[in-house]
């Protein structure tokens, strides 16, 4: 009588609890969907590392481009974030892509990319006034007849798709990424970086569904 | 797995302790913050990590209010950050699923109308900011906060965003995204049509009180929401002319039609295992005691030890489901408005602007005006009730996690 006293107590505190009725409580981790090396990332999104890896990828790439690198002048190119163009449900600084593109390529293309800095073009114009009006001297590398012009622009475009499974709390977003350096002279794509699929797919633990 | 629930509450009792907070550090924290926010600032750190982000809503939306729209735009991504990362098996979830601790053991990333909220401000930023990139996506990512729902038509619904995506769109010059985004927001809500191609000002008029969470049931384990006591508004004026504005949001709907969390169904069950184990201990205490009394009538002592370890076994089955805590987390941002409503408009760039709400009761009243953004693509956001009308402590954070420093 008495075991099965206990029994029938420990039992019902057992029925009780055990049942939760929900599959996969402890949700599941970020995992990268497309082949590749893991990353400690936490969310669905374009991260600090896939930005990273993006770049490297294109300045290997730029800095093989014979439009870029075998010339006997070295290419004008116009690197600004305006151009990139963010359609993704990201928030994102694109600041983050072209400089440290702009960062690399100067270091390591030796003298023959220039960039062009457009978002300065205001304060390089009243530098340039001040010179001609004689408030300041004219510097130690003299005057030119006009600003620099540029050869290429760098443009680019971010996209995403998401899906998000209701009943499982699984979330999905595919960011693709393209760049394209264009020759403002005759609108000509001289070089196109490969399209950047980055899939990412995370379920969070059961009490944030 | 008795044993392991035996021990449950102390091994919960081992998370780690929050970081103390100096007051040192504190006063560095609150140095630039606007000085009618601090109160509510002084809670992200007063209340702990669990109730950080629901302290950086209510205060980045103070702050927003106040202008000081980089403190309101660095809190909001404080609290976006969160939002957007991925909690699998942390030990404050594992703690929220115990049947030892309440919900609001965890840490609160706020219902999916409190998220997407988060979106709309800091896209109402980005848009003041002139990054219009940035602020649709930030309209984007916010549908998708609401995109967990048990009724899938309400699923991704907020014609809000997708209208204010569509103005971000028209002041890039990205007809597309503007096209694209205003079909959405008439496709949620037919009366929200594209603005004219001269409209050059998007007034927001936000108006009545947050929906209001409450835990109901016996162990009050269903959430479920109330409508604020502040009502409304039912017309607008811009500078003295009637505003024909459109209601693009309710967020008293929109919290109230998502339908079933998966988080109900672990409430539900902790609040069986509760009653389970209140109704076994009391059954078995009663028991004991009758076996108990019966043993002195028939002088039967095996009979009064089987009723003694009944009883004793009764008494811990009871203490036990003492110790359980179904409560839903009620803990919520109190500062949101109910209704959202959206006018487009042209006005020249340099007009003062005055709205005016007038109530259900005929009672008109000055609205709390902000004008953001650039002369040629602007938002005027107005509000009836001030986001600084609330306690300093949010609604639903305990005593206990306030003390916590």
């Amino acid at each position: 009588m008495r075991k099965r006293l206990l029994c029938a107590g420990a039992f019902a505190l057992l029925a009780s609890a055990c049942a939760s009725g929900v599959s996969n409580t402890a949700g599941a981790p970020t995992t990268y969907v497309a082949p590749g090396a893991p990353a400690a990332v936490q969310g669905v999104g374009v991260q600090s590392d896939d930005i990273a890896s993006i770049s490297d990828s294109m300045l290997r790439d730029l800095l093989n481009t014979p439009a870029l690198v075998s010339r006997a002048t070295p290419a004008r190119v116009i690197l600004d974030e305006s151009e990139i163009k963010n359609f993704s449900s990201q928030i994102l600084d694109k600041g983050l892509f072209t400089d440290r593109l702009r960062s690399g390529l100067n270091r390591n293309a030796a003298g023959k990319i220039f960039f062009i800095n457009r978002a300065s073009i205001a304060r390089v114009q009243q530098e340039r006034d001040l010179k001609r009006a004689g408030t300041v001297d004219v510097g130690t590398t003299g005057l030119t007849k006009a600003m620099a012009g540029a050869d290429y622009q760098l443009t680019g475009a971010i996209r995403s798709q998401d899906a998000i499974d209701s009943k499982t709390g699984m979330t999905q977003r595919n960011t693709l990424i393209t760049f394209q350096l264009t020759d403002l002279e005759t609108g000509i794509i001289v070089w196109e970086s490969e399209a950047f699929d980055i899939g990412k797919a995370a379920q969070n633990d059961v009490v944030y569904r | 797995m008795a044993v392991a629930m035996m021990l449950a509450p102390a091994a919960i009792a081992k998370t780690a302790p929050e970081p103390v907070v100096t007051p040192e550090a504190k006063a560095a924290y609150l140095q630039d913050k606007p000085a009618d926010a601090q109160r509510l600032f002084a809670h992200v750190l007063d209340d702990g990590q669990n109730a950080a982000v629901l302290n950086q809503m209510r205060s980045a939306l103070a702050a927003f209010q106040l202008g000081d729209s980089k403190i309101a735009a660095t809190t909001l991504d404080e609290a976006r950050t969160p939002i957007e990362a991925v909690f699998s098996d942390t030990d404050d979830a594992k703690k929220a699923r115990s049947v030892w601790s309440k919900e609001a053991s965890k840490r609160f990333l706020g219902e999916g109308y409190e998220r997407a909220m988060v979106y709309y401000y800091r896209g109402l930023l980005f848009l003041e900011a002139g990054d219009y990139e940035n602020a649709a996506a930030s309209f984007k990512g916010g549908q998708l906060q609401d995109a967990l729902t048990e009724n899938v038509e309400n699923s991704q619904d907020f014609a809000s965003l997708a209208y204010l995506r569509g103005w971000a769109g028209k002041c890039a010059g990205e007809a597309t995204v503007a096209e694209e985004s205003f079909a959405e927001a008439a496709r949620l809500k037919p009366a929200l049509t594209a603005p004219d191609a001269a409209a050059n000002t998007l007034v927001i008029f936000e108006t009545g009180g947050a929906p209001e969470k409450v835990g109901e049931g016996k162990y009050k384990e269903t959430l479920t929401y109330q409508e604020s006591d502040i009502a409304p508004a039912a017309s607008f004026a811009v500078n003295d002319a009637p505003a024909a504005a459109v209601e693009a949001e309710d967020l008293f709907w929109q919290a109230t039609s998502r339908g079933h969390r998966q988080m109900d169904t672990l409430l539900s069950n902790k609040a069986k295992t509760k009653a389970g184990t209140a109704a076994t201990g009391q059954a078995l205490t009663t028991v004991g005691a009758a076996m108990m009394q019966q043993s002195y009538f028939s002088n039967n002592n095996n009979m009064a030890a089987m009723g003694g370890v009944a009883m004793l076994g009764g008494l811990f089955a009871s203490a036990m489901a003492a110790k359980m805590t179904p409560a839903a987390d009620i803990r919520q941002w109190d500062n949101l408005p109910q209704k959202v409503y959206l006018y487009p408009m042209t006005l020249t760039a340099d007009a003062p602007v005055k709205v005016v709400a007038t109530g259900a009761d005929g009672v008109a009243s000055e609205a709390i005006v902000r004008v953001l953004g650039q002369p040629n693509c602007r938002v005027v956001w107005a509000r009836t009730n001030s986001a600084l009308n609330v306690p300093d402590m949010a609604p639903g954070v305990t005593v206990q996690q306030g003390k916590r420093k």
